[in-house]
């Protein structure tokens, strides 16, 4: 089934800097929080999106769009192998970001209520600090300096798990 | 209104009286155009279990403008998303993560470690839907969404153990799980598996 069709119905979106983005209500329909909207007939012109900036806006729309034009799995229960090597290997290429932008990806993902975007934006945070050490994870999340922690009280907290240690 | 635990860790709860049913992996609610976000936390510290009920008004009000000279971070990052990053992560690095920084540290203290992806479901007596029956749920994470596995036949029926009483599930990890009886009773239960 081809989903796009020129009469579609279309959503705006607009981000915080107040660029717009009209996407097709389908793809708007991949956010559950937008689903809401639309069907609590919230959703009348445009979406005002004031904490997204259009960097990440334009990202997550990408996201959508690939996500809504694949078949779902409960459309056809033998759905082609193909089609799931390609969204997998899509999302491998999505999550190639820096580490800013996918933490704007992720809090935006949240607010929009996309989950299979929150699970993709956790899973690459995860596999990035995986393995990794304190040190490394702190430069890797962006660790706030007020937030570090004092030398006595990591000490503290090296001891009391030593054996992660060795 | 219903709930769903992950993880043991945190649960999350849908607005009761509203004319949406949602997923298990439901966020956040619409309520008259407005985006609430609802999260019920099942605390386990000491031998109580308390839920905390909280609708934020979105976490609209707390997600920042981001400008970028001041690029986001992880304190910036709701609760609920950390511990869910960090319910895939080895041991170990959890285990570092408490030296990484404070809110981490105070984070996984505050949790039991999620050593796999096993979880118990209790169909909630306290919410007076369903008996309480006692389910082994293990989590499956697709692609597009994630499934809880949930054996049909394996259940155990709470209400037929400890008969009497109100009981509610207070954490689960690993395949353990910890009630809360209301008879001052503390238990701590493996059942077996198939």
């Amino acid at each position: 089934m081809s989903t796009s069709s020129s009469s579609s119905k279309k959503i705006v979106l607009k981000s915080a800097d107040n660029e717009t983005f009209e996407i097709d209500e389908i793809v708007a329909l991949e956010s559950q929080a937008i689903k809401n909207m639309i069907e609590d007939e919230c959703a009348d012109n445009v979406i005002p999106l004031g904490n997204i900036d259009s960097k990440t806006l334009s990202k997550i729309i990408e996201y959508c769009k690939k996500h809504a034009e694949s078949p779902k799995k409960d459309d056809n229960a033998d759905i082609d192998e193909k089609a799931v090597e390609d969204l997998k290997s899509f999302d491998a290429e999505f999550a190639k970001v820096d580490m800013p932008l996918i933490q704007d990806i992720l809090m935006a993902a949240n607010f929009l209520n996309i989950d299979n975007l929150i699970g993709l934006m956790c899973r690459t945070i995860a596999d990035r600090i995986k393995g990794k050490t304190p040190e490394e994870i702190r430069k890797i999340l962006n660790i706030n300096k007020n937030d570090l922690l004092s030398p006595e009280q990591e000490a503290k907290a090296r001891e009391e798990n030593s054996w992660a240690f060795d | 209104m219903r709930i769903c635990l992950y993880y043991g860790i945190y649960a999350n709860i849908v607005s009761p009286n509203r004319h949406h049913i949602y997923s298990n992996d439901c966020r956040t609610t619409s309520v008259e155009g407005i985006i609430y976000k609802s999260i019920v936390r099942t605390s386990v510290e000491g031998s109580g279990v308390g839920f905390k009920v909280g609708f934020n008004l979105g976490d609209a009000m707390s997600l920042k403008l981001q400008s970028h000279c001041n690029p986001i971070s992880l304190d910036d990052l709701p609760e609920d998303l950390i511990f869910d990053i960090l319910s895939r992560l080895p041991e170990t690095t959890i285990i570092y993560c408490k030296c990484v920084c404070k809110r981490l540290r105070n984070l996984v203290s505050e949790i039991w470690l999620p050593k796999c992806l096993l979880i118990y479901q209790y169909q909630s007596m306290l919410m007076g839907s369903q008996s309480g029956v006692l389910k082994l749920v293990e989590i499956e994470e697709e692609l597009d969404q994630n499934h809880l596995l949930c054996d049909p036949l394996m259940g155990i029926d709470m209400m037929k153990l400890f008969p009497g009483s109100v009981i509610r599930l207070a954490g689960s990890v690993d395949g353990l799980a910890r009630f809360w009886v209301l008879i001052s009773l503390i238990s701590s239960f493996t059942p077996s598996t198939k």
